[in-house]
């Protein structure tokens, strides 16, 4: 092997090595950003996971306060506290018909409105007298 | 060619260390990859890898409309390292004290307490002199001397660790504290003071329908009620994922090798109604008010399935504080005790001897005597409070409740009939009400019977029945002869609110024909009228149907003649009925007076039912009206 072949090959193989190192070197690179991002993509989803449980836990605890806020006994308290007066009606305040409520309701509160029955038609004015 | 940019000797000496040191990077990576691959594994294995385990929802408790009525809860178990407490944070103890509800003096002597006491008795047998073994030190920044102090409570403390002066690292100061009140705490900036979330099962309306829903206790074991019996479907399915942590325990999420979801608990639907279930204990404090019982029940069934609507017992308890009741307040008096049904069995004789065709409703017996021939032995009857200047029909018998005429019925129907239908009417058994602890009730075998028996058993003494059977078997004159099973859940919905499971009205068996079944409805309507037994019970335009009970208590052996179980069940409207309501009272005391059926439980199946009849709309049979109008509006 002459002086020139084996420059020649040396300079290939420093040249191969670097190409292999630079092309190594890339791929791992490459890996570890991959990796890294890997990561960052798990750790985001873990975070929203738990982001998600955490406010399906809160909506839970928040109908659990609105069921304690409507418990009929609170109501109930509230009822007289605020002293509102609400209650039930008796079997003895209702009345059951067989015409439609809406109607009987109207013709009740238009009674006398269109002179289908008698109405007081007496109408007073006040006079000033003059002395 | 040129040399490139060095010589062949240089070029050679640097090719030759390159490749050393790759050859030396390369026999590392076989030893590590290759020869100690499984220790160095192994290693990995156990300092990293771990198995996180997701706990699965636990599903929650609904009524029949959808209101919540148990569910889960996060809360922080608050606690404390002595040990690292800062001089600086003592101005925020008294905050932190009224944060967690607990007085400064006690919170103090917690904080101040930085080591274990040792046991006195170790503590003489080693050295009766030693200055620090046993002694726990008051430590707090301004202390000037080493004070012994007081140790704080046991249970607040970690119980696996031995006695022998060593430091405290954590001691628990409140285990409820809600998520707000943690915030507050956290922002005090009290360093040492911290708090681990726990998850708790929670009861948002208390004591409601305390014993139908029952609790899970802290050991996460459900005990008692709807809780325990669908366990099955409420649990859930834990998860699990497979991954490896960082050196701060924090997981690794991109380490995830495997991961099984957890599955949540299926949410249960209850047929209760929290607003009538409200009504019945609301009566039921007034009851308890009025007449100071021993115990009570009051039980409400849709007349057509069978379903419970409300069931209550006094007493109750908070569901929240299950750990301050008593058992014996836990227990379910519907299912779980037992007594004389007294004269509400007296639908037993009529109904079987009306279904054998024995008798008719217009039947006549002659009530006023007071013993009688019955296979070849005279049998004398428990007396009837008033005389009867007339022979009574069977409906008569019912409506004025004459033992003497329910003996007789009794004959007439004979033994073995009487067994049987009694039996037939779920007397004797249990109902197949799903939860633990039901009693089958006490009805003997007519071989077991003595001479008097059948003049005692058709008036409902020497016979033991739960609450719940008693109101079956009237709900088996209401459903048209048939007898249904006690149900409290209607059905079952995954977390999605897919209805994974609905349940249906069953029947055990047919015990009387229909036509039986309206024929002694009717006679049951004469309870409430005039002349009858319970006009309390009436309620005003519509047809009601029910029967007293009133049954000496069995006490030392003897039928005591102060003490009586008090009820009244019935249904409505008779023809058509919708609603079946026990009133069951026990041990009432009375002012002047015996606690009749009358008088404790017939008004109060009046307004109960007189608020049913407004609540589910349930119109009187004979008005056609389809229409309901307050014609006074709601208030007054």
């Amino acid at each position: 092997m002459n002086d020139k072949t084996s420059h020649a090959f040396v300079n290939q193989l420093v040249v191969f090595a670097l190409v292999v190192f630079c092309f190594s070197g890339s791929v791992g690179l490459g890996t570890v950003w991959m990796r890294h991002q890997i990561s960052l993509t798990a750790n985001a989803t873990k975070t929203w996971e738990s982001k998600l449980t955490e406010v399906e836990r809160q909506i839970n605890e928040t109908h659990a306060a609105i069921e304690r806020a409507q418990d009929p006994a609170i109501l109930k308290l509230l009822n007289d506290q605020w002293r509102l007066g609400l209650v039930a009606p008796s079997p003895q305040q209702t009345s059951y018909i067989d015409e439609d409520p809406v109607m009987r309701l109207a013709a009740k509160h238009n009674q006398g409105l269109f002179s289908d029955s008698p109405v007081d038609t007496s109408i007073s004015f006040k006079v000033a007298l003059r002395r | 060619m040129s040399k490139g940019f060095a010589s062949s000797y240089r070029i050679s000496l640097l090719a030759a260390g390159v490749f050393l040191c790759l050859a030396g990077v390369g026999t590392r990576l076989v030893f590590l990859h290759v020869i100690d691959r499984g220790k160095l594994l192994s290693y990995i294995e156990q300092v990293r890898r771990q198995v996180i385990v997701e706990h699965a929802r636990r599903g929650a408790i609904y009524d029949t409309h959808d209101h919540l009525l148990a569910t889960n809860q996060s809360m922080y178990i608050i606690g404390v390292d002595p040990q690292v407490l800062r001089p600086e944070d003592q101005a925020n103890w008294p905050e932190l004290a009224t944060l967690i509800g607990i007085p400064l003096p006690k919170l103090e002597k917690v904080l101040t307490t930085k080591f274990r006491l040792t046991a006195p008795t170790n503590t003489l047998r080693a050295s009766p002199e030693a200055p620090s073994v046993g002694l726990v030190f008051n430590l707090t920044p301004n202390a000037k001397s080493a004070a012994p102090t007081v140790e704080p409570e046991s249970d607040d403390r970690e119980e696996d660790e031995p006695s022998d002066g060593r430091p405290i690292r954590w001691a628990k100061l409140r285990e409820d504290v809600d998520e707000t009140t943690y915030d507050r705490i956290v922002a005090l900036g009290i360093k040492g003071v911290y708090g681990n979330r726990i998850f708790r099962r929670v009861y948002p309306h208390n004591s409601l329908a305390a014993h139908l829903v029952g609790y899970v206790n802290k050991g996460g074991v459900a005990a008692a009620g709807v809780e325990s019996y669908a366990d099955f479907y409420l649990r859930g399915q834990d998860g699990w994922r497979e991954g490896e942590r960082d050196g701060l325990r924090r997981e690794l999420a991109q380490f995830r090798t495997r991961q099984v979801d957890p599955v949540d608990g299926f949410n249960v639907i209850l047929s209760t109604d929290i607003i009538i279930q409200h009504m019945v204990e609301e009566e039921l404090e007034a009851l308890a008010k009025k007449f100071n019982p021993a115990k009570a029940t009051i039980i409400v069934t849709d007349a057509r399935t069978g379903f419970i609507l409300a069931l209550a017992n006094y007493p109750s308890f908070n569901l929240n504080e299950y750990n301050t009741a008593p058992l014996a307040v836990q227990r379910n008096l519907a299912i779980t005790d037992q007594l004389d049904p007294g004269s509400t069995f007296k639908i037993v004789p009529a109904s079987g001897a009306l279904n054998e065709g024995l008798v008719g409703p217009g039947t006549r017996f002659d009530c006023s005597i007071d013993s009688i021939e019955y296979r070849g032995a005279m049998r004398r009857f428990m007396p009837d409070d008033h005389p009867y200047d007339h022979r009574l029909t069977v409906s008569e018998i019912i409506s004025r409740s004459s033992n003497v005429g329910a003996a007789q019925l009794g004959m007439v129907l004979g033994e073995t009939r009487l067994h049987d239908y009694a039996r037939a009417f779920g007397f004797g058994e249990k109902s197949g009400f799903p939860f633990g602890g039901e009693i089958s009730g006490l009805l003997n075998p007519v071989s077991k019977w003595s001479g008097i028996d059948i003049t005692r058993i058709p008036a409902g003494y020497s016979i033991s029945a739960t609450p719940l059977q008693i109101h079956y078997a009237m709900g088996t004159i209401a459903s048209g002869g048939l007898l249904l099973r006690p149900q409290i859940i209607k059905k079952i919905r995954d977390a999605s609110g897919e209805v994974v499971y609905n349940f249906d009205t069953v029947s055990r068996r047919r015990v009387i024909t229909e036509v039986t079944a309206k024929s002694v409805a009717r006679m049951l309507q004469g309870v409430v009228r005039p002349g009858g037994t319970a006009v309390e019970a009436a309620i005003p335009g519509y047809e009601v149907a029910g029967k007293t009970g009133t049954a000496q208590k069995l006490i030392d052996g003897r039928y005591s003649d102060k003490h009586h179980v008090g009820s009244f069940v019935g249904f409505f409207p008779a023809s058509r009925p919708e609603i079946v309501i026990s009133v069951i009272v026990d041990d009432a005391k009375v002012p002047g007076g015996n606690a009749y059926g009358r008088i404790v439980g017939a008004p109060s199946f009046k307004r109960i039912g007189e608020q049913l009849i407004q609540y589910l709309d349930i119109k009187p049979p004979y008005e056609a009206g389809s229409n309901l109008l307050a014609m006074k509006g709601g208030r007054r």
